[in-house]
């Protein structure tokens, strides 16, 4: 029988990583073996007849961990040839790289009498058959743990980084700021005493954990990390330094997430934010790998018009969290200022036709820096820190459309801009960034709004602006939802096979 | 089970409430119409306890506490492990999941620092 873990993967990616424990027992003097029992001098014997249910994985987290070192190694070495570095995605590494080595299909621990490796379908009946083993079991996922910064820094006056690289301040002088559309936070609160974020806080909610609203709860911050996403998205200039994406925008923040662990809670403010009419969600949170039960909920956001934007997870390449790698959710990795994709930030491609690849682009998360409870402000990492500015651009976006499309149709039209905005730089491996970095200009430019160089076509006509020098025309993206059929349009970057269509049930 | 296919998680808390009279907390959705985008807000209310009225009577018992979240289509509820289990039988759920998930959902922040803000200056701008 297959266990939950292993069903999970295969569903999601078509392999699963697993453990493999031998009916192995070290032997011991005098004593009767067991019925079943491998003597050390069988093992070897066992490894090299089940090692051929293993398989080459490039989905998997090691494969995926090599190709992301051997890049690394490439830019160190200053060999930062853009076309090597996009085919060390796909290709293979010795021949790049021959110190690196690239990863076993499976890894033996003789002393424990396991084996660990990635396998099909077709591997976990044959080893769940075989005789000499004792169970296999899903292998869990690694999780990169870094340490805190202490040192503080400084920041200069204007716009941070990460507002410069999305171009925010030129989409700020077409007038657009945010003003008039409500955004949706949920995270662990928002301190309504930070000048920051104070006037951009429409409404606040606190859910207990059945979801029942706390009554009289008033604008707080359980942590950091609410106040810090909130600023970057609606954050209002202070001594003369911009870190807010939208800083006409409102909020409506909800606490949802103290150790993050129950669902009723976050569902009840997904619920409360839909209720109260915001056009975008902005939410860090996900549980790790592939996991269905939030998908009904995501298809209603967006019938029912708000965009879904969440961060992919930070546990690096070959992973991603749930909802955020849902077709349905705008996933958001980190980059950093020398467009790099963050090492933690995470990604992975599934096996379905429809977007396989996640998080749908890269946007800064790296050295941003926002509003922390106390009235400070902090430099913080994380795709969490990403999802926020492109939350912040599609609210620019939707005061952009004003109400020239409502609903589902608005949501794609914003969704559909900023992907046509998306540019991947030169040596940001597409299996990383997918997309890229979104251009606010560029997103407003392919808005379809009447009268602008975009209009008249309706969202799936938008066209997008012309490329600047030795820029190539990015072909328009769109997003094939559940419920609306779309034509597919062709993929950026090196020419993929197509992969089997992702199965659900 | 009709059509659902339940949170691992989910399963292993009726499990292990199976031995005792714990209730279970968990979270559904339900299934929209064939000709519905979504459940309209309105009706939420009145399917949800339509469905659990209609469990209620098979299992001969009534959850704990209910909380329907009526923009979404979905409800979270605290019963006993049997209600639960028979309300995974049925085909008005599209999703199930167990409420108090062991892993937690919050992608924190890979670092973090302080940071001071330039002060003003106090030179006029041109």
């Amino acid at each position: 029988m297959l266990t939950p873990n292993i069903q999970q993967q295969l569903d999601a990616l078509g392999t699963a990583q697993v453990i493999v424990a031998l009916k192995y027992v070290p032997p011991q003097p005098g004593a009767a073996g067991a019925s079943l029992s491998l003597a050390a001098t069988e093992v070897g014997d066992a490894v090299v007849d089940l090692q051929q249910h293993f398989v080459e994985a490039p989905a998997s987290q090691d494969q995926a961990l090599a190709r992301s070192l051997a890049r690394r190694v490439l830019r160190q070495s200053g060999r930062r040839n853009g076309a090597m570095l996009t085919a060390a995605s796909t290709a293979d590494l010795s021949w790049l790289v021959p110190d690196v080595p690239s990863p076993p299909k499976m890894r033996l621990f003789r002393n424990l009498g396991l084996m660990l490796g990635t396998t099909d379908r077709k591997g976990v009946a044959a080893l769940n058959d075989d005789r000499r083993v004792d169970w296999v079991t899903g292998a869990p996922h690694v999780l990169f743990i870094r340490p805190v910064r202490s040192a503080p820094a400084a920041l200069a006056a204007g716009a941070t980084w990460g507002l410069e690289r999305l171009r925010i301040p030129e989409v700020w002088a077409k007038g657009f700021t945010g003003k008039g559309v409500l955004v949706g936070h949920l995270d662990t609160g928002v301190d309504g005493t930070h000048p920051a974020v104070k006037p951009a806080i429409a409404h606040f909610a606190e859910f207990d954990m059945m979801g029942n609203p706390v009554p009289g709860a008033a604008a707080h911050d359980s942590g950091e990390h609410g106040t810090h996403t909130a600023g970057t998205i609606a954050g209002r200039k202070v001594k003369g330094t911009a870190f807010g994406v939208a800083p006409g925008a409102q909020l409506a923040s909800a606490l949802v997430i103290e150790g993050g662990n129950v669902v009723a809670r976050i569902l009840a403010g997904m619920d409360w934010v839909v209720g109260l009419g915001v056009r975008v969600l902005s939410m860090s949170l996900g549980l790790p790998g592939w996991q269905e039960d939030f998908l009904p909920v995501v298809q209603v956001l967006r019938a029912r018009g708000v965009l879904p934007v969440f961060a992919v997870g930070n546990e690096g390449p070959g992973t991603s969290r749930s909802p955020g790698n849902y077709i349905e959710a705008l996933s958001v990795g980190a980059c950093d200022d020398t467009d790099q994709v963050a090492s933690f930030s995470s990604s992975q491609r599934f096996q379905r036709i429809d977007n396989p690849l996640v998080p749908d682009l890269v946007a800064p998360g790296v050295n941003v820096i926002s509003s922390v409870p106390g009235g400070g402000y902090a430099s913080m990492d994380g795709s969490s820190m990403a999802t926020p500015h492109i939350a912040g651009l599609a609210a620019l976006l939707f005061e952009a459309l004003g109400n020239t499309m409502t609903g589902e149709p608005a949501v794609n039209a914003v969704e559909t801009a900023i992907f046509t905005s998306c540019q991947l730089p030169p040596g940001m491996a597409q299996e990383r960034g997918n997309r890229g970095v979104p251009d606010g200009l560029r997103a407003l430019a392919a808005l379809p709004v009447p009268g602008g160089p975009a209009g008249g076509g309706g969202a799936e006509g938008a066209a997008a602006p012309p490329p600047g020098d030795g820029e190539t025309a990015a072909p328009p993206k769109t997003r094939r939802g559940r419920r609306t059929e779309r034509k597919k349009a062709p993929t950026h970057g090196p020419r993929k096979t197509r992969s089997r269509a992702h199965s659900a049930t | 089970m009709a059509h659902v296919k339940p949170d691992p998680e989910l399963i292993r808390q009726l499990d292990a409430a199976s031995t005792s009279d714990e209730p279970v907390e968990a979270v559904f959705s339900l299934r929209p119409a064939a000709s519905e985008k979504f459940i309209p807000a309105g009706e939420a209310e009145t399917r949800v306890h339509e469905l659990l009225r209609k469990v209620g009577e098979e299992v001969s018992s009534a959850p704990r506490q209910v909380r329907v979240f009526r923009n979404l289509g979905s409800f979270a509820l605290s019963a006993a492990a049997p209600f639960v289990r028979k309300l995974l039988e049925s085909d008005e759920i599209v999703s199930a999941t167990a409420n108090k998930q062991p892993t937690s959902m919050f992608i924190a922040p890979v670092s973090s620092k302080p940071v001071e803000l330039p002060k003003r200056s106090h030179r006029k701008s041109k």
